[in-house]
């Protein structure tokens, strides 16, 4: 967080405010081994589709270096008048002879008619031709299994992220925003796709091909060549110089446009705000600065860009014209050929993008590094709670089935300084229906959170029907629960899922549910009745309804307790009455804890515990507790009506 | 501009044609052995080429990708100014993600059409025309032959191209729906552990990301295909040109230099031949968005200054609403239904009725939000139409149901309706609303950023803000959409009190669901599925025992205890 200093103009502010978005995933880190090591372990399962991506790569590699060769053969050879048959010393030309052999065609000499020239130059254009088959053929092939191999390998570690998450204490999601767990899901594992996908077998595949192409220069012509490739340095320190600046320019940009996404976005959804208050004119005029500031930084990333292609170029006629040259004299002095001019030149054109490439999958490699460091460090965390050595199992719930709660001497914090249980103890019948009220603060949710085995308490024990709920496997102790919270949550699925919440139930249970809860209007308001997809966070749905159906989804599951975190924010008087009348239905014959917020609600409780400061305070009826005159009775002018 | 740029490219193109040209040169100097005298020049001659090209090219760059990101500026510049004229009706409409894409996606089609399209599509043209003419010069048939390959791979990036976008985008809101489970999961990990659906919740992500691998491997092999297209294609052109050029050199009609200048045209033309479809795409995608963009730059807005006159003045506030009708565009019912009333100048309306009733509506259309579909509203006995917007809303001040606000500082937030206030003036209506002491507990007091990167506020803190912000225009009127929902009753009581005495001869129209905020008020209306059930002050609603009465009976606890008995 920095603070402004008042002396700042107002566009100083607007780069300011640029400072901080998404700029997490703009972070670099270099190249680590350690890091890179484990990323490629993921490979493991798939080592024999890398191996057989590498074996095809050197196929095709192979396959592009000799289609040029086939050129010069029939420049030098069949083309050429002024030449002997000496000239067929290279490999591919002896190959190309006996192939000749077999189809009745003599090698060449200066004096070879035009009729076996043109059987020849039919010869070559065939090989050539065959060879270029092969290899649409095998460099399909080689990205399609590179590809599926590197998608495989992204989903493995999205699934291995997301359920490692799944694992996780609730602490853990308080320490963690949820925006930012989710970008490691999405972003940093997609990034990773990149890596796989077109990182460490393309990049082999780079190298190969221009270790293969420079072989082929020495091979030829080895003075030459050492010449031409003078230059190639010069481009791998332009790309780099490039992609460096390149990508801090791109940087800016993605930081100014989100930006002005923000300030869009924002304006939009203020629009009414704006124009009660008549600011469009101020509005339009920041608008147009935060926009000025989005085109300058792209004006910037222009020159580099514009710079750069011309400079590739140049460099690459540079090594043109010195082949000209040089070439041009050896041709003269007769120890060069019109073949192997072609050759070089070939050759060269095929070298250069291998090499720009070269500089980009480092640059791609650094972000991976980064975003593979971030991955890493979500499964290096467990803060997953203790399952218990022995678990008791099924028959044992038969104990349980009796769902009596007991809290016993619990204390707990939440950051191990500032308590917020101290010796808690307290008992929930079987069946009984207990209402916990307070203050903000007072611990009334810790309870909740202690109960479902969130946490786990620093001291004392919390036990169902006499058991210890640390001897219980976590599954199995909150498959006892039916739970619903203040923030309702209606995801974006359909009106049914939203009910079955991923649980084995069938249609006619989720049906009974809202009937129960008087929620069937709600059903028949849908176009698609339960098929209705709800939009995220159920936008489409009053606050009343959203309630209604997380009590269907609790209900639902038939669970033997109750845990209710009521709802604060204010609804209009008659869904009210709706929603205590579907509390009394949820609570018939579970044992029910509710934190209470409404008088209506806690008065029908059997018993009402009042927490203040951590501390179980006042426990008893309504009435009781009205009587008593203490913290409950001030509670109930306070929060629950005026007088 | 674009005269200097299309110059610029055409010399460019000169230059990038020279060189193939001057290489078939060398080569037939070397051929005939006239010796490196004769070569050195070429030699020279290319470099002079590949300079020239390179100055050009790095302002034919500049010139037009400039252009048309300044293009892009002002179309953004110039839709924003658009869409702050137009009224509830197209932002109701419009989502704010379609808004947004329109912002950007499609501003960014356009774009593309007026940097990249034009520069390669003119840069293609000529490039085309002086290969094809230096080509044609030597040899028509084998001009022929030698563009027939390159011209497929044309067509493939025309037809294919399409088809990879499309699958990209299906495969982003693949994507888009991994975030939003992921999203939802961790945001409810409290209920998805209380119900143990961990494993199912695990599964779901499972199927979602293995749909996206699927469309993945679907777009990879599009993208495959192509890269090898690109790579046969080319080589391809080469073959046919040995083959057909050979046969050429050996009957004598070609030499080894005019074959070295087809051999660089091909080259060169690799490039152009992929921009060709590219740019069509482009145009394609362009003209779309373009399409899409006209469509909210024409949307007039239903809510202008055409009738106003400059001699109104809001003066006292009293409004009168004569038989006002109201629905919502794609609505079967309306909204509201002849609304009728008078509240004079300095007098308080209380608004009272489920949700949903139209309550919000009806307060919309004072500052003129929406336009009325018939009947009129008067303020001062003058229609409101009569009025200038500026004027109009000026005199009003309005608080939201939804609190909005900025993300900007404490202080900017409540000095968001005037053009200047004083820091005093500020603490005095944070004092108002009951906020000062708490925004002094805040790190940077009045300076402290909320939203996005600030800290977030508590719904009642936001409504309070809001009311400060409001109350701050010191408007004639005075519209609260029950703005204080989030705050206990006790701390409503006393800004309710103090913002009367603040408000003295001011028009306030008040909506909530805690009447008594209300009771105080000259006339309450119940409103009811648009229509007025009930009217009155509260003496008289609760003498009447009906439906105000009943609402008030369950709202207070002595109501609740009766019910007990």
């Amino acid at each position: 967080m920095t603070s402004r200093k008042p002396d700042n103009d107002d566009d100083r502010k607007d780069d300011d405010e640029v400072e901080d978005f998404h700029v997490e995933e703009l972070i670099d880190r270099p190249f680590s081994r350690l890091l890179a090591g484990r990323l490629l372990k993921y490979l493991r399962p798939y080592r024999r589709m890398v191996l057989l991506s590498m074996i095809l790569i050197i196929c095709s590699t192979v396959l592009t270096l000799i289609g040029p060769l086939l050129v010069k053969e029939a420049i030098d050879g069949p083309l050429s008048r002024s030449i002997g048959s000496e000239q067929a010393s290279s490999e591919t030309g002896a190959l190309l002879t006996e192939l000749a052999g077999q189809v009745g065609l003599e090698s060449i000499d200066k004096e070879s008619d035009d009729q076996q020239r043109i059987g020849w130059m039919w010869l070559i254009a065939g090989c050539y031709f065959s060879i270029l088959m092969m290899q649409l053929l095998i460099q399909y092939i080689q990205t399609m299994v590179l590809e599926i191999t590197g998608q495989s390998v992204t989903k493995d570690l999205r699934m291995e992220v997301f359920a490692h998450l799944q694992k996780q204490s609730s602490s853990f999601f308080h320490r963690n925003p949820v925006g930012r767990l989710v970008t490691r899901v999405t972003n940093d594992v997609e990034a990773l796709n990149d890596l796989f996908a077109s990182g460490f077998v393309s990049l082999a595949g780079d190298l190969l091909a221009i270790t293969g192409i420079v072989a082929m220069l020495f091979w030829t012509n080895a003075e030459l060549a050492s010449m031409v490739l003078l230059v190639t340095p010069l481009v791998v320190v332009a790309t780099t110089v490039f992609r460096k600046f390149a990508r801090k320019h791109y940087r800016e940009m993605r930081r100014r446009l989100a930006h002005l996404n923000a300030y869009t976005q924002e304006s939009i959804s203020g629009m009414e705000v704006v124009q009660v208050c008549r600011r469009e004119e101020q509005q339009a005029q920041r608008y147009s600065r935060i926009n000025g500031t989005l085109r300058e930084a792209h004006l910037n990333s222009i020159f580099w860009y514009a710079l750069f292609f011309p400079t590739v170029e140049i460099l690459s006629v540079i090594a043109l014209v010195t082949i000209v040259i040089q070439g041009g004299a050896r041709i003269d002095a007769g120890t060069a050929t019109f073949g192997e001019f072609f050759l070089f030149w070939t050759y060269l054109t095929r070298l250069f993008s291998p090499l720009r490439d070269l500089a980009e999958k480092y640059n791609l490699l650094q972000s991976a590094m980064a975003s593979s460091e971030r991955i890493f460090g979500i499964l290096d965390t467990d803060s997953s709670l203790p399952e218990p050595v022995v678990v008791v199992d099924a028959d044992d719930r038969s104990v349980a089935r009796t769902g009596e709660i007991r809290f016993d001497q619990v204390s707990f914090s939440y950051d191990g300084k500032t308590p917020v249980l101290e010796n808690l103890s307290f008992t929930v019948g079987s069946g009984e229906t207990i209402a916990v009220v307070g203050a903000t603060g007072a611990g009334k949710s810790t309870i909740i959170n202690l109960l479902l085995r969130f946490h786990d308490p620093d001291s004392g024990s919390i036990s169902i029907g006499d058991r210890d709920i640390r001897d219980q496997s976590l599954a199995s102790h909150r498959e006892r629960f039916g739970l619903v919270l203040q923030d309702v949550s209606v995801l974006s699925r359909t009106l049914e899922d939203n009910i079955r919440f991923d649980r084995d139930l069938d249609r006619d249970r989720i049906t009974w549910a809202l009937e129960q809860v008087r929620g069937s209007s709600i059903v028949a308001r849908q176009k698609l009745g339960l098929e209705e997809p709800m939009m995220e966070r159920g936008r489409t749905l009053s606050s009343g309804e959203r309630q209604l159906i997380s009590f269907a989804r609790a209900l639902a599951g038939d669970p033997q307790i109750l845990v209710l975190d009521e709802a604060t924010s204010h609804v209009d008087t008659e869904t009210e009455a709706l929603i205590q009348d579907a509390i009394d239905r949820l609570v018939k014959g579970r044992t029910s804890v509710i934190v209470a917020h409404r008088l209506s609600t806690v008065r029908k409780a059997d018993r009402i515990l009042v927490m203040h400061h951590g501390q179980l305070r006042e426990e008893g009826g309504h009435d009781e507790l009205v009587a008593l005159d203490g913290i409950y009775a001030r509670l109930v002018k306070l929060q629950f009506g005026k007088s | 501009m674009l005269a200097a740029g299309v110059l610029l490219i055409l010399v460019t193109s000169i230059c990038q044609v020279a060189v193939p040209r001057l290489i078939g040169v060398a080569v037939e100097r070397m051929e005939t052995g006239v010796g490196l005298d004769l070569v050195i020049p070429v030699a020279m001659a290319m470099l002079g080429a590949v300079l020239i090209r390179g100055v050009t090219s790095f302002w034919a760059r500049k010139t037009v990708i400039g252009s048309s990101r300044r293009i892009e500026k002002r179309l953004r510049d110039r839709m924003f100014q658009h869409i702050e004229q137009l009224d509830g009706s197209f932002h109701a409409k419009l989502h704010t993600g379609d808004l947004m894409s329109r912002f950007n996606s499609d501003v960014e089609a356009v774009r593309m059409v007026f940097g990249p399209a034009i520069m390669y599509s003119v840069q293609t043209v000529f490039i085309l025309i002086f290969t094809v003419t230096l080509m044609l010069q030597i040899d028509w048939q084998l001009t022929l032959w030698s563009l027939f390959p390159l011209a497929l791979i044309t067509m493939t990036v025309r037809f294919i191209g399409p088809l990879i976008h499309n699958r990209s985008m299906r495969g982003q809101e693949m994507l888009a729906d991994i975030s939003v489970h992921a999203q939802e999961n961790f945001a409810n990990s409290p209920v998805v552990k209380a119900f143990v659906v961990e494993d199912a919740e695990i599964d779901r992500m499972n199927r979602l990301s293995h749909t996206y691998f699927q469309q993945n491997i679907r777009i990879a092999q599009l993208r495959a295909f192509t890269g090898s297209a690109f790579s046969l294609f080319g080589d391809l052109a080469l073959v046919t040109l040995l083959l057909v050029g050979g046969l050429r050199i050996l009957s004598g009609e070609l030499t080894l230099g005019e074959f070295a200048t087809f051999n660089g045209c091909q080259l060169l033309l690799i490039w152009p031949m992929i921009a060709l479809g590219w740019v069509m795409n482009l145009f394609h995608r362009g003209a779309a968005s373009a399409e899409r963009i006209q469509a909210i730059l024409d949307a007039t807005p239903a809510v202008d200054d055409s009738k106003a006159r400059p001699e109104h003045q809001i003066r006292v506030g009293g409004i009168s609403f004569d038989q006002v009708c109201f629905r919502y565009p794609e609505a079967e019912e309306p909204t509201l239904e002849q609304i009728s009333f008078d509240l004079p100048g300095g007098q308080t309306l209380g608004v009272v009725g489920a949700t949903a009733s139209g309550k919000t509506t009806l307060l919309n259309l004072i500052p003129r939000l929406s336009p009325t579909d018939s009947g009129n509203i008067f303020i001062d006995q003058v229609p409101i139409e009569h009025y200038s917007l500026d004027s109009l809303r000026g005199s009003i001040a309005m608080v939201p149901q939804e609190p909005f606000l900025f993300s900007a500082t404490i202080a900017d937030n409540i000095s968001f309706g005037v053009d200047h206030a004083s820091m005093d003036e500020i603490v005095e209506v944070s004092r108002l609303v009951r906020m000062h002491d708490e925004i002094g507990k805040f790190p940077d007091r009045y300076d402290q950023r909320v939203g996005e990167r600030g800290i977030t506020l508590s719904g009642g803190q936001k409504q309070r803000i809001a009311i400060a912000r409001a109350i701050l225009q010191r408007p004639q009127i005075l519209i609260l959409d029950d703005v204080l929902s989030a705050v206990d009753s006790e701390t409503e009581t006393t800004i309710l009190e103090g913002l009367r005495k603040w408000t003295q001869d001011l028009t306030a129209l008040i909506v909530t669901h805690r009447l008594s905020a209300i009771t105080h008020a000259d006339e309450i209306l119940v409103i009811d599925e648009g229509r007025i059930v009930e009217r009155g002050n509260h003496r008289d609603l609760l003498d009447k025992k009906g439906r105000y009465h009943k609402l008030w009976r369950r709202q207070t606890v002595e109501g609740e205890l009766e019910d007990l008995e």
